[in-house]
């Protein structure tokens, strides 16, 4: 027997959750707009520093959260919901991340794409898991598995797109260490933009999961529905 | 473990012996690929040997893992072995070397290719090209058999082609950039020991990756 349908219970931490975000973020946004002050030589368009950074992060997170749940998936054979639902939200940041890194390389450095270390890693990581997307939804039954495959590898490229600028030298994109030489209102609304960033990625990994499983017990609700209809006349 | 990997193997070559159509086809894509690669330049050179062997022998590899792979899944014969005690682990590295076979011969012939077309210098440090062509394909066949083994007859070989691209691109860059440095005018040793150790490093990581995961998901 199938629990009750919709799920009940956890919509109180959802809307506890959309209520943190929503403080969090029109606080980092008044910081970032009225409080961060502007960069030398760099003017209003350092701002979008202070979202190409979280979405950068929140890419790699999604990579390795989908590589840490694709190898327990299959050790320990539960449903793969978490793996997809990271790969989704890999793909989503991964995007912001090539939106937003152009529009500040423009301004920075006067092309808004250069292959360099950290971008080419960056780009080969947003592809493995765009590709890890597409064949999970168009490759037919195979397609999951190619897709768990793709983001088990995918998330070993996670510490070389880190370490890129310490490995390979003439990269333009700055150290790892920047973050301690920022100014404290650089480094507060950053820490404010990172930390209401996150917690939009959680509640949409919270959301997504959510909504693979829902999807799951409709699929077997619909199965038995036929089951106990009997074969058409 | 070692008699069925070798039972294996022997079965592939064996069949491609007798009917040599992989080999063949992938030669002449590989002739068509380098021969694109030169008529698209107005001036053909050494530098672009590099580059225009890596594309050959992606494609090739593409290519070769569909095949390697399309019979096995049309007849049944994977899910057989899988449900036979042989090892997946043996199924799996003995695609892979057949693979590597393969493409270490299309390589050779890829070689003289570039040669006659770029007037590529190849013979300037034969034992670290070696070491070059060797990383490289073991890094291709590693990726490419773990994912051929994966797609099934329903999601095509469109489907294994763009799946592969992604992961063979941190392969290419390093392997195009270790040949280059190989064949400049001039080899920089030092740059081409750097890609080979990526490379190893590369091809590390995916047979690790890929022999632990092959038979749970292939189990799937």
């Amino acid at each position: 027997m199938h629990p009750p349908f919709p799920e009940k219970g956890s919509s109180f931490g959802l809307k506890a959750g959309v209520a943190a975000a929503s403080v969090l973020l029109t606080s980092s946004l008044l910081l970032i707009f009225f409080v961060s002050g502007e960069a030398e030589g760099l003017g209003l368009d350092f701002k979008i520093f202070f979202f190409h950074v979280p979405v950068a992060w929140l890419m790699l997170l999604s990579a390795m959260v989908a590589g840490v749940a694709s190898v327990v998936h299959l050790v320990r054979s539960s449903p793969d919901d978490v793996a997809a639902a990271s790969v989704e939200l890999c793909f989503l940041f991964g995007l912001l991340t090539m939106i937003t890194g152009p529009i500040w390389a423009q301004r920075a450095w006067g092309k808004p794409w250069v292959w360099e270390p950290r971008l080419t890693t960056s780009l080969v990581l947003w592809l493995t898991f765009a590709v890890a997307l597409m064949v999970r939804r168009f490759a037919g039954p195979e397609g999951s598995r190619i897709s768990l495959a793709l983001s088990l590898l995918g998330a070993c490229n996670v510490p070389l797109v880190y370490l890129s600028v310490r490995l390979w030298s003439g990269g333009l994109h700055p150290p790892t260490r920047v973050v301690p030489t920022l100014s404290t209102r650089f480094a507060l609304t950053l820490a404010a933009s990172l930390l209401s960033f996150t917690l939009i990625w959680f509640l949409l990994l919270v959301q997504g999961v959510r909504h693979l499983r829902l999807n799951r017990r409709l699929d077997a609700l619909w199965a038995d529905s036929e089951e106990k209809a009997g074969p058409l006349p | 473990m070692a008699s069925p990997f070798f039972a294996l193997m022997a079965k592939e070559l064996l069949s491609e012996r007798r009917n040599p159509e992989l080999l063949s086809t992938m030669a002449l894509l590989s002739v068509a690929v380098i021969s694109i690669m030169a008529f698209a330049t107005s001036r053909p050179d050494p530098s672009m040997a590099s580059s225009s062997l890596w594309i050959s022998l992606t494609l090739s590899a593409v290519l070769a893992t569909s095949r390697l792979y399309q019979k096995e899944h049309e007849t049944g014969t994977l899910k057989a072995l899988m449900a036979s005690p042989i090892s997946p682990s043996s199924v799996y590295l003995a695609k892979t070397s057949v693979l590597a076979i393969f493409l270490l011969i299309n390589a050779s012939f890829s070689l003289l290719l570039c040669i006659l077309l770029f007037g590529a210098r190849f013979d300037q440090r034969p034992d670290l090209l070696l070491g070059v062509l060797a990383a490289g394909i073991i890094g291709l066949s590693a990726v490419a058999s773990l994912l051929g083994g994966l797609s099934g007859p329903r999601s095509g070989e469109l489907m294994l082609a763009v799946a592969l691209m992604p992961l063979m691109v941190p392969l290419i860059i390093a392997a195009s950039r270790a040949t280059e440095a190989l064949v400049a005018s001039g080899p920089s040793i030092a740059r081409a020991i750097f890609w080979i150790t990526f490379l190893a490093g590369f091809d590390l990581l995916v047979l690790i990756v890929s022999l632990w995961s092959f038979e749970p998901l292939m189990r799937r």
